[in-house]
């Protein structure tokens, strides 16, 4: 008898599994952990040397479409139960960014994406051996001005006893994505208080934050940083017209929350060039606009802005504001430099392009009809400063070609708040015809986020291989030597970066280049044997610039591997190193190459 | 109350303990495997964590979120304070983060526990 009672009143262990499992809740999580599965599967049999210049989707096996349907299929029934908890909702947006930028490491392991990022390395490197910054040095000047992302980095690898940043630099992609969703979810909770809405905006913040600044970079942090500070005024400082009230907190933990802002906004100064021009000017948009109460927060950036570049980062400043100042206001030479040349890049490249304009262009058409059902609501008002302030941006050219995706980056909170208004509008019952809508547009925002984010991998990506030919440049060449490279995209500048004048065929002019390929051999002996300027001279060709100039058409043809084989078969040259991706090459008469001194 | 005065210590005891311990690992040169997961784990969660326990913001992900970009802000902060003072010194500036969390996290106790005490007087008075 008491055996049943007990059995009627505790369920065994495994009924109770049973009992759980059964839940709704239960069921979703068990359908992301399935994903999960699925997409490490797919990912771990992915060959990258087989991507064609669609980039990484042309390697992909069914596997990933399969783990990609049934994660939209999941998040879809998951909005459509009308009992589907807040954090529920927004497990899906996380554990699609997860799946999107854990995809790098996946595929190629712990080699960071971007040349820029093993840029950023070198300087690292730079501060951990010599414990100082020279403002003045000839090559990437900028980053000495301002330091504290790599400062900080230098202190982190140093103390963690590791080698180089580079240990741990790949997986800043998902660590500084997942941030950057947070954050983004933390602007959205500002803004409407449906956990659905909010789930759909991080959603699409993932799909169209496809721009790829969340590698190892000062902007990646930057982007966090901004979206807090925006995240903490529009929460806990909302002005006069604001709908919300602010959640309760003592005068203590409000001014705590300040010093927070401050915090932030100083390491905003401090450690990137555009992300503090775009703060200053939507800190000063949302004063105006009456969206915070903290209307002396404009003068304090702008404050701390100005005494950054006219002081610490005088040097920097003195010689390349006069040139930036130059070209403001350009916007549509900024305009017409950003997007690729058709007449020249590989067919692929072009398809990757195209998708890419409609992707994004679809994505704003949401936003614009977001705006267009909601901007009569007090509510919208600060979500149209968010979406609107970035696009002042593009007339300030010191970027050059990258404005306009960096300006997109800035306005996609914003842009994402009214295409989440269009596709789930705050206070909506859980409707099934409304998820499948959700549903359907996600199919073909993420099939357009895949070519757009990882179309251009085959030359974004790096082989142990072409690691190796630029460590053993590193490690041989002595102070002061050339290197020639096919381009700029390889991993390059990682360590003793100053001790190197670099000369990429790529950025030649075309006339020059026509030089080039007509006598390879010629033009090569001419760079490589000023032994007056130089101690050492070095050629290097990887197979990711290949990949590039092909892609970009910027050396025509096969350009960098007739290079290759010219050098290799003339007799004034000698291959120091090779393997398959990468040939290293120095005058038959230089002397061997051994350890640097 | 009793759970979140839980929370809180049990957030102040890791914070500490992990500041000390990244310490004396990096003091010790411990190396690969255990140096870099404690060291990263203390530097870029734990300063901002201990910060942010005396903000009490209202959602865990913001918590979280708010947390890691405290924690990476302040050691940008410091390393930068070094680099441009002239006084590089990575162990140092270590030692600086962890002092900043036991002094946050202290804070943060004390701040707790005269909260219960307060309530307590008040609920016997």
């Amino acid at each position: 008898m008491n055996a049943v009672l007990g059995s009627e009143l505790a369920p065994p262990p495994l009924q109770q599994v049973g009992r759980l499992l059964r839940t709704r809740e239960a069921g979703s999580l068990a359908e992301l952990g399935v994903v999960g599965v699925l997409w490490v599967v797919a990912l771990r049999s992915v060959d990258p040397s087989a991507m064609t210049d669609l980039g990484l989707v042309s390697v992909l096996p069914w596997t990933a479409a399969v783990a990609m349907a049934l994660l939209l299929f999941s998040f879809a029934r998951a909005l459509a139960r009308p009992t589907s908890p807040g954090w529920l909702l927004t497990a899906y947006p996380l554990a699609l960014s997860t799946l999107a930028f854990s995809t790098p490491l996946l595929a190629y392991g712990m080699t960071p994406r971007y040349s820029w990022a093993w840029k950023h390395a070198g300087i690292v490197d730079y501060i951990d051996r010599t414990g100082t910054v020279d403002p003045h040095i000839g090559v990437l000047p900028i980053y000495h001005s301002w330091p504290g992302f790599f400062a900080g980095n230098a202190m982190l690898t140093d103390v963690a006893g590791l080698e180089s940043s580079l240990d741990y630099a790949a997986a800043a992609e998902l660590f500084l994505n997942l941030l950057a969703l947070g954050a983004v979810l933390a602007v959205l909770a500002a803004l409407t208080e449906d956990p659905r809405t909010r789930a759909v905006g991080g959603w699409l913040f993932v799909l169209g934050n496809w721009v790829g600044q969340g590698y190892f970079s000062p902007q990646g942090i930057n982007v966090v940083w901004y979206l807090l500070v925006l995240a903490v005024l529009l929460r806990w400082f909302p002005g006069r017209s604001s709908l919300r009230a602010p959640p309760p907190a003592t005068p203590a933990r409000r001014v705590g929350m300040c010093a927070v802002v401050l915090l932030l906004l100083v390491c905003i100064a401090s450690t990137h060039q555009l992300t503090p021009v775009i703060t200053v000017l939507m800190l000063t948009a949302l004063v105006a606009s009456r969206q915070t109460s903290l209307r002396t927060l404009p003068w304090f950036m702008a404050a701390v802005l100005a005494a950054w570049v006219l002081y610490v980062a005088e040097p920097y400043t003195r010689t390349a504001l006069a040139e930036a100042l130059g070209e403001v206001g350009a916007v549509t030479t900024n305009l017409d430099s950003t997007l690729i040349g058709y007449g020249t890049a590989s067919s692929g490249q072009v398809v990757v392009s195209l998708v890419t304009r409609v992707f994004t262009g679809v994505l704003c058409a949401l936003a614009a009809c977001g705006f267009l059902v909601s901007w009569r609501s007090r509510r919208a008002r600060p979500a149209i400063v968010l979406a609107a302030v970035p696009a002042l941006i593009v007339g300030f050219s010191a970027y050059g070609n990258e404005v306009v995706f960096r300006a997109y980056l800035f306005a996609l909170p914003g842009l994402v708040y009214f295409a989440a208004l269009l596709l789930w509008p705050p206070g909506t019952a859980a409707r099934r015809h409304r998820a499948l809508v959700v549903g359907l547009t996600s199919v073909y925002l993420v099939l357009g986020f895949g070519v757009a984010q990882f179309g251009n991998d085959r030359q974004y990506h790096f082989t142990p291989e072409e690691v190796a030919a630029a460590e053993y440049v590193h490690d041989n060449a002595p102070p002061d030597t050339l290197l020639v490279e096919g381009s700029r995209n390889y991993p390059s500048q990682f360590r003793d970066y100053e001790r190197f004048t670099y000369v990429p065929i790529a950025q030649e002019d075309p006339e020059d280049i026509r030089r080039i390929l007509a006598d390879p051999v010629g033009v090569m002996t001419r760079w490589m044997s000023d032994t007056d300027g130089y101690r050492a001279s070095y050629l290097i060709i990887t197979r990711s610039q290949v990949a590039a100039t092909t892609a970009r058409g910027e050396v025509p043809g096969n350009g960098l591997l007739a290079i290759v084989q010219a050098l290799r078969s003339s007799p004034r040259f000698r291959v120091v190193f090779e393997n398959r991706d990468a040939t290293v090459f120095q005058l038959a008469g230089a002397p061997a190459g051994g350890p640097a001194p | 109350m009793r759970l979140l005065e839980d929370s809180v210590m049990l957030r102040a005891w890791v914070t500490t303990l992990s500041g000390v311990a990244a310490v004396a690992v990096a003091l010790g040169g411990l190396g690969a495997p255990v140096q870099p997961a404690l060291v990263l784990w203390f530097v870029l969660v734990c300063p901002g964590s201990a910060v942010v326990g005396l903000l009490r913001p209202p959602s865990p992900l913001f918590a979280v979120t708010l947390s890691i970009a405290i924690s990476c802000a302040l050691a940008v902060v410091v390393a930068q304070v070094m680099l441009l003072a002239g006084v590089w010194s990575p162990l140092a500036g270590l030692i600086g983060l962890a002092e900043l969390t036991v002094v946050a996290a202290a804070t943060e106790v004390a701040v707790e526990r005269r909260a219960r005490r307060r309530a307590l007087d008040v609920g016997q008075g």
